[in-house]
């Protein structure tokens, strides 16, 4: 089937879509309007190897790199729901070691990791070398509960995807397999940007080659 | 499934045409693909991403003013046959205090009745929502069966074979002849506001060749 537009191959004309952003992370530099780009001592940059997108690289202590379309608050831009939203990326995290975050995912907080404190969020991490995913999720008030999953994190590239639902329900797959259950409290309140983000003490990389996200 | 995205596109052995392709989202616009603000009248213009839901990009006029965003006069679309598909609106909340044309234009100026373009127009003393062709003979507004309002519409506009068409919500509204664009175009988006401020909001934009 040829669709006559790039808007038909989501949407029938009949649909008035919603928000809709994909990136392919190609290019020599990641694109600074799009992106808010916020290190303390990492850096962000293009890698130069294949399908391996852009790279977020701290290397020591309290070192940290976030990527974020939602800006910092001069201005802002989140335009994607609490509710009723979907984000997909597909992600390299760096082998797991005790002072290291790796997180990916939606948050209201766009300069930093989704996993702040007082953040609405639902997105997905690595930490301290305990091996396992962590469906991180807030309401914008408090902690980010962090709710762990049986599911062992690795060092290939692997897809999220992250569903809210109508009640801001979350769920996840990694390459379409379920991890954890669906979580129903502590949910997201606040409209939400993707963001990715490393945290790390001693030198880490991740990596990201497809983020989309859009409002069902 | 087919992988391609070029395959989706176009069948099997057909040169792809330019295409270009706006999702609007992002903490700023890109001034890189587009040109600055044009100030067609007053100085309020001004082009910001929206922090909304779904708010995509506005470009926003105080009153009395008339501004747009388009490619800085690079002109990659065929008059001939090309077209556009938008999601967008205009926010005044006095409906005959704004209005808003999207599409596909030759000057990146405020030349619209002799000018050379084919858009939707939503706004002003045109009671419903229209589409809007011109050729430095004249213009044509060729009106829909939809009433102007505020909510967001998804708009594809086309020229092929001498006639173009707009189609509004998946339904087509709108067909003509006359006054058809003669000039390479590029693609813009307007905003004009009478005495309540307001805003053209956009939150996908496609123009392509046929």
């Amino acid at each position: 089937m040829v669709f006559p537009s790039v808007y038909e191959m989501t949407n029938p004309l009949t649909t008035v879509a919603k928000q809709h952003m994909w990136e392919y992370f190609t290019g020599n530099i990641i694109s600074p309007r799009r992106w808010k780009v916020t290190v303390a001592g990492g850096t962000v940059s293009m890698a130069d190897s294949a399908n391996d997108g852009v790279k977020l690289s701290v290397a020591g202590v309290n070192y940290k790199a976030t990527i974020s379309s939602g800006g910092d608050g001069n201005p802002s831009a989140r335009q994607f729901y609490h509710q009723n939203c979907t984000f997909i990326a597909s992600f390299k995290f760096d082998a797991g070691q005790a002072s290291t975050i790796q997180a990916i995912g939606l948050s209201n907080g766009t300069i930093s990791s989704p996993r702040s404190s007082g953040l609405s969020s639902a997105s997905i991490s690595d930490v301290t070398n305990l091996g396992i995913y962590y469906v991180d999720h807030g309401d914008g008030s408090g902690v980010v509960v962090n709710t762990s999953t049986t599911d062992k994190v690795d060092t290939n590239w692997n897809t999220v995807k992250i569903s809210l639902n109508s009640s801001s329900h979350i769920t996840t797959t990694i390459n379409g397999n379920a991890i954890g259950s669906t979580i129903t409290t502590d949910v997201p309140t606040h409209r939400m940007a993707p963001v990715a983000h490393i945290d790390s003490g001693v030198t880490k990389n991740m990596y990201v080659n497809y983020m989309e996200v859009y409002n069902t | 499934m087919t992988k391609s995205i070029y395959d989706q596109l176009n069948a099997y052995g057909t040169v792809a045409k330019q295409r270009m392709v706006e999702d609007f989202s992002g903490w700023q616009y890109d001034d890189d693909r587009w040109g600055n603000v044009v100030q067609i009248t007053g100085s309020s213009g001004a082009v910001s991403m929206n922090d909304t839901n779904d708010g995509g990009l506005k470009v926003s006029t105080g009153t009395n003013d008339e501004a747009m965003l388009a490619f800085n006069d690079i002109r990659q679309f065929d008059y001939t046959s090309c077209g556009f598909v938008s999601v967008s609106r205009t926010t005044c909340s006095n409906i005959a205090h704004g209005q808003n044309r999207t599409g596909i234009k030759y000057d990146n100026d405020g030349t619209f009745s002799t000018g050379d373009l084919i858009s939707m127009e939503c706004g002003y003393n045109n009671q419903k929502i229209s589409l809007f062709t011109a050729s430095a003979t004249g213009y044509e507004r060729t009106t829909s069966s939809i009433d102007r309002d505020t909510v967001y519409h998804s708009y594809k506009g086309l020229i092929s074979d001498g006639s173009a068409t707009l189609t509004i919500d998946g339904v087509l509204e709108c067909t003509t002849s006359t006054n058809l664009p003669t000039k390479k175009m590029q693609p813009f988006i307007y905003n004009a506001s009478s005495s309540t401020a307001s805003s053209a909001e956009t939150r996908y934009l496609e123009v392509f060749n046929t």
